[in-house]
């Protein structure tokens, strides 16, 4: 094939092919499917993410900005490196021994992979909720307040007590904020002494969010957080997501494709073998993606 | 179509043969435990039961075991009754039953007079004959026919009077002598659980539900044995103990108890002798091992658990706590004596014995903390992380709290290992045998400010006293009486105060779980 | 490539397409029918036409709830999702001619036509069938480049009917007539003209389905106003 031809095929609009010697047709992944410009300030740019789990390449030099004050969905089939990426977004990988980061995020213009970053400080700002609801084996106001009182903002120690310098008001204020947030308050404003573990399972992933609400973050990471809950229960948690985006910046990783349509404003499509193949706005990734694995995919084809 | 393979949904018609396997099973299991407490020496082999021994009762019972049982398995082998056996009984079955009556044979061979190698061979045969009524014909035959043929043996043997009170047998091999009043039980029992058994299982009808009943009164009626013994062993003690104990109790008068035996000395001037001084060092003791071992031993764990990475120093670490946890109590009383005692003022001290029983307290305390540690769910500590927390927060503030019941776990088991340990308090602690009432160490109105470093000294550490486990050992290997009317009567009362110390210790320690374990909401 | 999964989803929505085509077959042929009749007035077949229609419009419930089926119980999305739309749309389209090709039937059997000389509207009913006939071919075929074409003839379309409506105003004008003929006249007259509309109307439902079939290729509402 000569060169032009070359070039005039590859001007051609929508899925390119390219033929391998063994004959599958293998598509090619375009750069401008992930190029996406999202409206509003980008909370967190993600450039040429690799992650490594001792020889697994989890994930290939992934890049995205992700939007603030909205829902941004990661999706695709199990093993894809979705969590992955969620997880290096506040350095949780870092608790992985095996595991290998390459590549920078930056957190409001700030690269957190660089030398001295303070953990602590990058938590606060980035929360995490996970899969299967765990709550600490606490009641459930110890449960809100542990976060803030470990950072030293509330002081409830004995000492504290004695000296009259507690903050007991100022704890009871941040339980009912953060449970009212969480949209729990009316269901245990009465027995905020019992233990958390007492609860159902809907009910202790929101005392979750509601513990991460409660350091006062600026993004929300959510591992499959109604993968383990029933429908109505999982309802509310998208209810609350919606609501959350009003305020914070929050990444949901599902494995429902339903939810990320219904729940996000832009979703982000990984594919296995740890690829960002296609983000786009959620209308145009689940009425018409640009590439055939991702149409494939959302139409339930594979995966 | 033979009956005994039909499978039905809901059983009927059956309920006659259910009912008298039932109460053979049940029979089974009286005369069982009938002869465990004959064993025990609670009744005698020749009370009168109904006008006969007891031992003669009990061979008239199991021949009737015996027979019902071969009945059993006759009638469901005839398939009067619907049962659903399987081929065989299988080699487990033909095994133990082989072993039975191969040491029966031996043993009856031996009483008989049958001796050396006419003996053996003769034993090897029946053992085989056994082996072989087990195995080959149906399950129903082959486990009822060898026990219910034994039951008939030993019940003949015992209703006749074979063997019974005032039978012996000299063992002139081992220069010991059986008597009638081990003989009987012994053959009670294993006859009883034999038939048990085979009763059990024809209940079930054989096959996966008869021996699924059959397991379950084995089961039982071990356990049931295990049970017995222990609770023949705190009765004994404390029916022993009790009269030393009360000894001089008295309620109302100035104080509003008076309860000598723990409030006295055993000097001469103490009108009824007591244990307080013993008493009192045994709690120190305890409780200065417990202030040492926990901390250190939970800190360790908190270390190999958390912290350290998990290769060849922490295997190393965990093979050298199981070494210090299987040593024998006595070398730790000799590094006691050897080590501490010099430091200490190069004589017996109360804290050398607190340091030696933590000593012995430590590797229980690091084994079980490091367990409770591990058991605690990872998702606990990434949520923690997640939540910008630090490490050592986390484990302090969620991993420790939600350990806490399995460290308890360790130190209640600890501490009743060590509250009774003689050789380390008799090397290290143990002061004069009957101290005065005076003798016990005061540590608490014991602390002294001085001016030299350390600042704060306590005397009463560094005095040799007494505790529970060494009084005894002393009274008696020693043999004094002193002022003591009743020497054993007191041994006995100083048993039982050691007994209910322990259970006083377990019982703080199980409160203290179980408060937590309530918090946790586990 | 993995083996394909939802076998039965795959197979549900290759029937529809079947379906939707057969029913598209059904209506052009009523047209084909309706349009000869009206040419040769012969009654035989324009009652044939009036009460097939019925049949046409059976198959339009069904069809209609088979897509709301396959939503309700698939969530399709994407290229899936703009086919089930599309469908959906096109049935009512396709529908819609059906009737209109009872109208023509109903034309053809009305009492004596006059022949109104200069007014053919046979050569608009061919055009208007070949536009249907492509807009069918290009939904079940994919073809987004016909769908431009199809939309680019109705300008011809809408030509043709102006030039006839227009003949007719002026036969009338030039035309003289008694009062018996007068009512002929109007009889004819309207009949024709409803004619030519009904026609314009079926080509405007061609180009709908041309339409709606380049939304489900391309995702590209362009051509639906």
């Amino acid at each position: 094939m000569s060169q032009t031809d070359a070039t005039d095929a590859a001007d051609g609009m929508g899925e390119q092919t390219v033929s391998t010697t063994a004959g599958e047709t293998v598509e090619e992944t375009r750069p401008e499917w992930t190029d996406y410009d999202a409206a509003g300030e980008a909370k967190l740019a993600v450039e040429d993410l690799d992650v490594h789990y001792g020889d697994d390449h989890a994930l290939k030099g992934v890049s995205m900005d992700i939007p603030e004050e909205s829902v941004t969905a990661l999706i695709g089939p199990s093993g894809c490196g979705k969590s992955t990426f969620l997880r290096c977004l506040n350095r949780m990988n870092d608790r992985i021994r095996s595991a290998r980061i390459d590549g920078t995020v930056e957190l409001d213009d700030e690269d957190i992979y660089r030398d001295n970053v303070d953990l602590v400080e990058l938590r606060k700002r980035v929360g995490m909720v996970f899969q299967s609801p765990n709550p600490f084996p606490k009641s459930i106001r110890d449960n809100i307040s542990y976060g803030p009182r470990k950072h030293g903002e509330l002081n409830t120690g004995l000492v504290a007590r004695l000296l009259g310098r507690d903050d007991s008001e100022a704890e009871e204020e941040l339980v009912a904020t953060a449970l009212q947030k969480a949209a729990l308050w009316d269901e245990v404003k009465d027995r905020l002494d019992d233990n958390a573990l007492g609860l159902s399972g809907g009910q202790q992933q929101r005392l979750c969010i509601a513990r991460c609400l409660a350091v006062d973050p600026e993004v929300i990471l959510m591992d499959e957080p109604a993968s383990a809950l029933d429908p109505i229960a999982t309802s509310k948690i998208e209810d609350l997501i919606e609501e959350l985006a009003k305020e914070y910046t929050v990444v949901v990783v599902t494995h429902s494709m339903q939810q990320a349509a219904r729940i996000s404003d832009q979703t982000a499509v990984f594919l296995t073998g740890g690829e960002l193949v296609e983000y786009d706005d959620t209308e145009k990734i689940f009425e018409n993606p640009e590439s055939q694995r991702v149409e494939d995919y959302i139409s339930g084809k594979f995966g | 179509m033979s009956r005994a393979t039909e499978s039905v949904l809901v059983r009927e018609g059956r309920s006659g043969y259910e009912a008298v396997t039932a109460s053979a099973v049940g029979l089974s299991g009286l005369a069982f435990a009938v002869g465990l407490v004959a064993l025990l020496d609670i009744v005698a082999i020749d009370a009168p039961v109904a006008g006969v021994g007891l031992s003669a009762a009990l061979g008239a019972t199991l021949l009737v075991l015996g027979l019902a049982v071969v009945g059993f398995g006759a009638a469901s082998r005839l398939d009067y009754v619907g049962t659903a056996p399987q081929p065989s009984a299988g080699v487990v079955a033909a095994g133990a039953f082989t072993i039975v009556w191969f040491t029966a044979a031996v043993l009856v061979a031996g009483a008989v007079g049958i001796t050396g190698v006419v003996g053996l061979v003769v034993a090897l045969a029946v053992g085989g004959v056994a082996f072989a009524v087990t195995a080959f014909p149906r399950e129903d035959v082959g486990s009822t026919l060898p026990a219910g043929a034994m039951a008939v043996l030993g019940g003949l043997a015992l209703a006749t009077g074979l063997v019974g009170p005032g039978w012996e047998w000299e063992l002139v091999a081992y220069n010991a002598t059986l008597f009638g009043d081990t003989a009987v039980p012994v053959v009670a029992m294993t006859a009883s659980l034999l038939t048990g058994w085979a009763a059990a299982k024809s209940y079930g009808g054989f096959g996966a539900r008869g021996r699924n009943v059959g397991a379950y009164v084995l089961i039982y009626l071990v356990v049931l044995s295990i049970l017995a013994v222990l609770v023949g062993l705190l009765a004994f003690v404390t029916i022993r103990g009790l009269p030393g104990l009360f000894n001089g109790f008295a309620v109302g008068g100035e104080g509003l108890v008076r309860w000598p035996f723990l409030t006295n000395g055993a000097g001469l001037l103490a009108d009824t002798a007591g244990v307080f001084p013993a008493l009192v060092g045994t709690i120190w003791l305890v409780v200065g091992a417990v202030v040492f071992a926990v901390p250190t031993g939970v800190g360790a764990a908190v270390f190999l658990s958390e912290y350290a990475e998990q290769g060849r120093f922490t295997q190393v670490v965990e093979v050298a706590t199981n070494g210090l946890w299987s040593t024998p109590s006595i070398v730790f009383g000799l590094f006691g004596a050897a080590f501490l005692i010099p430091r200490f003022g190069n004589q017996k001290s109360l804290i050398a014995g607190m340091l030696t029983l933590g000593f012995m307290l430590l590797p229980l305390v690091l084994i079980t903390s490091r367990e409770a540690i591990l058991a605690v769910p990872d998702e606990y500590r990434d949520a923690s992380a997640a939540l910008g927390v630090s490490k050592w927060e986390t484990v302090r503030s969620v991993v420790l709290p939600a350990a806490i019941p399995g460290i308890t776990t360790g130190v209640i088991l600890g501490v009743g290992r060590i509250a009774g340990e003689t050789a380390p308090i008799l090397l290290t602690t143990g002061g004069g045998v009957l101290p005065t009432k005076t003798a016990a160490a005061s540590v608490l109105g014991g602390f002294q400010l001085s001016a030299s470093p350390p600042f704060v000294t306590n005397p009463e550490l560094l005095q040799a006293t007494s505790a529970l486990p060494y009084q005894l050992y002393a009274l008696i290997t020693a043999g004094l009486s002193g002022n003591i009317e009743d020497p054993q009567q007191f041994a006995w009362g100083l048993a039982l105060t050691l007994l209910l110390v322990v259970l006083a210790f377990y019982a703080v320690g199980i409160a203290t779980r179980y408060y937590f374990r309530r918090k946790l909401h586990q | 490539m993995i083996p394909v999964a939802r076998e039965d989803y795959r197979a549900s929505l290759e029937q529809l397409r079947a379906d939707v085509e057969s029913m598209a077959e059904t209506v052009l042929t009523q047209l084909r029918q309706a349009l000869s009749a009206l040419a040769d007035g012969d009654e035989t077949v324009a009652r044939a036409v009036i009460e097939g229609d019925d049949a046409v419009n059976d198959r339009y419930l069904d069809l209609e709830g088979d897509c709301v089926d396959l939503l309700a119980l698939q969530q399709p999305v994407a290229s899936d999702l703009r086919f089930v739309v599309a469908s959906f749309k096109i049935i009512t389209d396709l529908e819609r001619v059906g009737d209109l090709t009872t109208n023509f039937a109903r034309y053809a059997t009305a009492e004596d036509p006059g022949a109104l000389s200069g007014v053919d509207v046979r050569e608009i009913g061919e055009v208007v069938r070949e536009q249907l006939r492509a807009a069918v071919d290009a939904y079940v075929a994919g073809d987004a480049e016909a769908c431009r074409a199809i939309a680019g003839r109705d300008d011809e379309v809408d030509a043709l009917c102006q030039r006839a409506s227009e003949a007719v105003v002026r036969e009338l004008i030039a035309g003289e007539a008694d009062a018996w003929d007068v009512e002929r006249l109007l009889d004819d007259v309207s009949r024709v003209l409803l004619t030519v509309r009904d026609l314009e109307r079926v080509g405007d439902h061609a180009v709908n389905v041309a339409a709606r079939t380049l939304y489900m290729v391309e995702d590209d509402p362009g051509l639906v106003y």
